[in-house]
């Protein structure tokens, strides 16, 4: 049993390779386009471009894709964390084939290219996870459902540098048991994802975490609790909208779903250029405090419609990403009020990194991930419980309102209402 | 939306009984936090007085040690003999019984209340022994005491206020909130429970923020901040991975073999054990010159901020001193005594991995140590990234822990509190059946 425990935590060592490998060359195609064709060759520019391709590029992207998407057999279209939820939760044994991921990989790149705002966290975990799948056939069939959930959290890890937090995610979101030896393996996996990521990008692989992140006075809590309400109402927003949106357009054909997700988009990006692609760009400018306090509110709120609104229309890109987002605009925001005041309070970059932490918590059901990403992400260990405070909070309005399921879990019964 | 929930949701906010008993678990979740914060004062001032003794007067521990031990098992054998060792076992033990009556005596205030006091005396006394486990202890008595005002539902009281209580206690005793919670999930209840989350999220936070108002915030063993990058760590992980998993899974091992094979002897002539175990700590405290009293939160200070470890055999006197405490049968736990054997066995390491700096080495090794013995390796890396505020150190950190993990499993294969928790169970049930036979 022993040198069975070895040679399986060399595979989820490996599939932790194979993911993060996938996972960056992922990362590096939707780059090396945006760095090509935007406006001065910077990641992530499309503040930067004319107002009438702001609104082409989704546009057009979305028919096309959803022109392709149709060719596709049916089988193939499945693609995203639910679809791997599906397969770990659903069916004993996971079956991610390679086909889907193929589509995964070219689809989700094509949709965040055009400008779809959506992120690539989400294709990363279902990347990832079909890469540990993939070792798992291979070699060791019988624990291919370990390296499979080991692929997940190395896709995570890969995105955040979280170790952790990957592993955290996958017991919380993907809903994996936790026993310990089932899960040496998909933290070794998890910790190679991080060093891979760590050695392509640096510490800091998606975004950068401002300096000043410590909190002014013990009363702030009671703001931060606030905070997390609020967020907590937002989450609740998002799943809702999301869901009816699935719900109103499930017999709608690609085509004119990715059209129509691009047209909002655009639409959106009319005003708020900023919303288009992942944005990670601007959640830079929000953590550093870069970005003016009134902006941040119709950030906010362009971001939260335009990405509900694609993930219930289909478009193949993940959500964790816009959270970030979204709940790091609100924060930002609540700090420069705060700010303001000129009372002895933390930084707008401490209430965004909050924020942005809460949001992903509310809005995945995913507390203790969260809270791993934060300490990981910040290395800070004073800010875990300002932080811990706001996702609670942020955990129990969305429980009040949606019972315990993740947005995950809504979108999950919508595809099946669709077999 | 779905519409159900928004009814239910609404029928809880009104209703009085709903109310009450948040209110309640809010005002223990309290009470947690100012005991945690007093027992954290009480024992620091403890250690700092006995190693103040055992400096003005070098022998003074010989008399000291042995006539505390046998007082404190005295005391604990005539009123509260479910007040020895940790805590944690006894706290994971509740999870699992049925007999209501059982869970009560143990979990009573009573118990919990004379554990905090003699965890002092103990440590003013000499004993290596750690105050987190009877925090532990006396965090679940309290949570699982609410259950007796209020009325909880069954499945609550049960499993999630035992649980609820330990992450509080373990948070608050040492201002690590996510460690405390990690902790309850991984290392006591075995599997991660989404419905569990919700309400130990809940208790951990009132009572940090009761433990942070009443003494402001801080990190337990401040920043260790060396810069340093992770890829010339890796010879210091591999040493520090296997050497502290080594040493930890041995600790482990000989507790759980010694507590079985001294179990028979400590019952039949349970005061000339303690005497014999006291003169034992006081010998071991000479030979290390003081450096083995108390919880060892000094030395593992010292050896992370300044590399100061003291003698080359400190670090084995120390694990050999927490040994013998625990083994003697008073209260008090291992874990913040396995921190500074940890960290002090990293000073020594330090020497053999030339360019990487001593405090980096101790703190690696540290990890491992601690994961050799516990081993829960989430709740070890997140323990020490709580306890100490460093920024380079991440990987490095885990893959420590993983290693030492690995190695550990081959020394000690069951781990350590879950092998306590059993022979707490079974040792409970003996004495139950002598008691039935006598009367």
């Amino acid at each position: 049993m022993r040198t069975e425990l070895i040679r399986l935590t060399f595979l989820g060592a490996v599939s932790g390779l194979a993911s993060g490998v996938v996972v960056l060359a992922f990362r590096w195609l939707i780059e090396t386009a945006q760095v090509g064709f935007l406006p001065g060759g910077i990641l992530g520019n499309y503040e930067g471009l004319p107002r009438w391709a702001i609104l082409v590029l989704p546009v057009s992207g979305g028919l096309v894709l959803g022109l392709i998407f149709e060719r596709l057999p049916q089988h193939l279209r499945a693609v995203g964390i639910v679809h791997v939820i599906q397969q770990l939760r659903h069916t004993g044994r996971p079956d991610l084939p390679l086909g889907n991921a193929v589509v995964q990989f070219f689809a989700g790149s094509f949709a965040i290219i055009c400008g779809q705002s959506v992120d690539r966290e989400g294709p990363g975990v279902h990347l990832g996870a079909a890469a540990g799948t993939q070792v798992g056939r291979r070699v060791e069939d019988a624990e291919t459902f370990t390296l499979t959930a080991g692929g997940a959290a190395a896709a995570i890890a890969a995105a955040f540098n979280t170790p952790l937090a990957g592993v955290v995610f996958v017991i919380e979101v993907l809903g994996v048991r936790y026993r310990v030896d089932r899960f040496i393996p998909i933290i070794t996996a998890s910790v190679t994802g991080a060093i891979v990521s760590r050695a392509a990008y640096g510490a800091t692989p998606s975004f950068v975490i401002g300096s000043d992140l410590s909190m002014g006075s013990l009363h702030e809590l009671w703001l931060l609790a606030l905070l997390g309400f609020v967020i907590g109402l937002l989450a609740v927003v998002f799943t809702s909208l999301t869901e009816r949106t699935g719900a109103l357009t499930r017999e709608w054909r690609p085509s004119l779903a990715f059209t129509s997700a691009g047209l909002m988009t655009g639409l959106i990006g009319q005003v708020y250029p900023q919303i288009l692609g992942i944005s990670y760009d601007t959640l830079d400018g929000i953590l550093d405090a870069h970005l003016a306090g009134g902006i941040l509110g119709g950030l906010m709120l362009g971001k939260l419609v335009a990405t509900s609104v694609a993930i219930g229309l289909r478009v193949p890109g993940g959500l964790i990403g816009p959270s970030l987002v979204i709940g790091g605009a609100l924060g930002g925001l609540l700090g420069s009020y705060v700010q303001d005041l000129g009372l002895d309070t933390g930084s707008e970059s401490f209430y965004a990194t909050i924020g942005m932490i809460a949001m992903m918590s509310a809005l995945l059901r995913a507390p203790l991930a969260a809270m791993m990403a934060l300490l990981e992400m910040t290395a800070r260990p004073s800010i875990i419980f300002p932080g811990m405070t706001a996702v609670v909070c942020a955990d129990l309005a969305a429980r009040q309102m949606l019972g315990r399921e993740s947005v995950f879990e809504h979108l999950r019964r919508l595809t099946r209402a669709d077999d | 939306m779905p519409r159900k929930q928004w009814r239910r949701s609404a029928r809880q906010f009104r209703s009085k009984q709903v109310w009450w008993v948040r209110l309640l678990f809010w005002s223990g979740a309290v009470l947690i936090g100012v005991v945690a914060t007093l027992l954290a004062v009480a024992s620091e001032y403890a250690s700092s007085l006995v190693l103040h003794v055992a400096r003005t007067w070098p022998l003074a521990p010989l008399v000291l040690t042995p006539a505390g031990l046998i007082v404190i098992a005295w005391l604990t054998r005539r009123f509260f003999p479910a007040a020895e060792g940790s805590g944690i076992p006894q706290a994971m033990a509740m999870l699992e019984v049925s007999d209501e009556a059982r869970r009560k005596e143990i979990l009573g205030l009573g118990t919990g209340l004379f554990k905090g006091l003699m965890i002092v005396v103990g440590i003013a006394c000499g004993a290596s022994i750690g105050r987190e486990g009877p925090t532990v202890h006396i965090a679940t008595a309290i949570s699982y005491s609410l259950s007796r005002i209020g009325r909880f539902d069954r499945y609550l009281r049960r499993r999630r206020l035992i649980l609820a209580g330990a992450a509080a206690g373990l948070s608050a005793a040492f201002n690590t909130p996510l460690a405390g919670v990690v902790f309850a999930i991984e290392e006591m209840s075995r599997s991660f429970e989404a419905r569990t989350s919700g309400i130990v999220l809940i208790a951990v936070i009132v009572a940090g923020m009761t433990a942070l108002s009443l003494q402001g915030s801080y990190s337990y063993f401040g920043t260790v901040n060396v810069p340093v990058e992770p890829i010339d760590t890796i010879g210091a992980v591999l040493i520090c991975g296997s050497v502290g998993g080594l040493f930890g899974g041995l600790f482990s091992t000989l507790l759980i073999q010694g507590g079985s094979s001294l179990d028979g002897l400590r019952r039949s002539h349970p005061y000339a054990f303690a005497a014999g175990c006291g003169l034992l700590l006081a010998g071991i405290g000479l030979l290390s010159e003081g450096a083995t009293y108390g919880t060892g939160y000094e030395q593992a200070k010292l050896a992370l901020s300044h590399g100061e470890g003291g003698d080359p055999y400190t670090p084995v006197l120390k694990l050999l001193a927490t040994l013998v405490s625990y083994l003697s049968g008073i209260p008090g736990g291992i874990f913040a005594p396995s921190l500074s054997a940890g960290a002090t066995l990293g000073v020594e390491l330090a020497p053999f991995l030339g360019s990487v700096p001593v405090a980096v080495v101790a703190l690696l090794t540290m990890a491992g140590y601690f994961s050799g013995v516990v081993q829960a390796p989430v709740t070890s890396m997140v323990i020490i990234m709580e306890m100490t505020d460093d920024q380079h150190l991440l990987l490095p950190l885990m893959a420590t822990v993983l290693l030492a993990q690995w190695v550990s499993r081959h020394v000690c294969p069951r781990p350590i509190y879950l092998a306590l928790a059993d022979s707490f169970l079974k040792g409970e049930g003996k004495q139950r059946n002598r008691r039935a036979e006598r009367s």
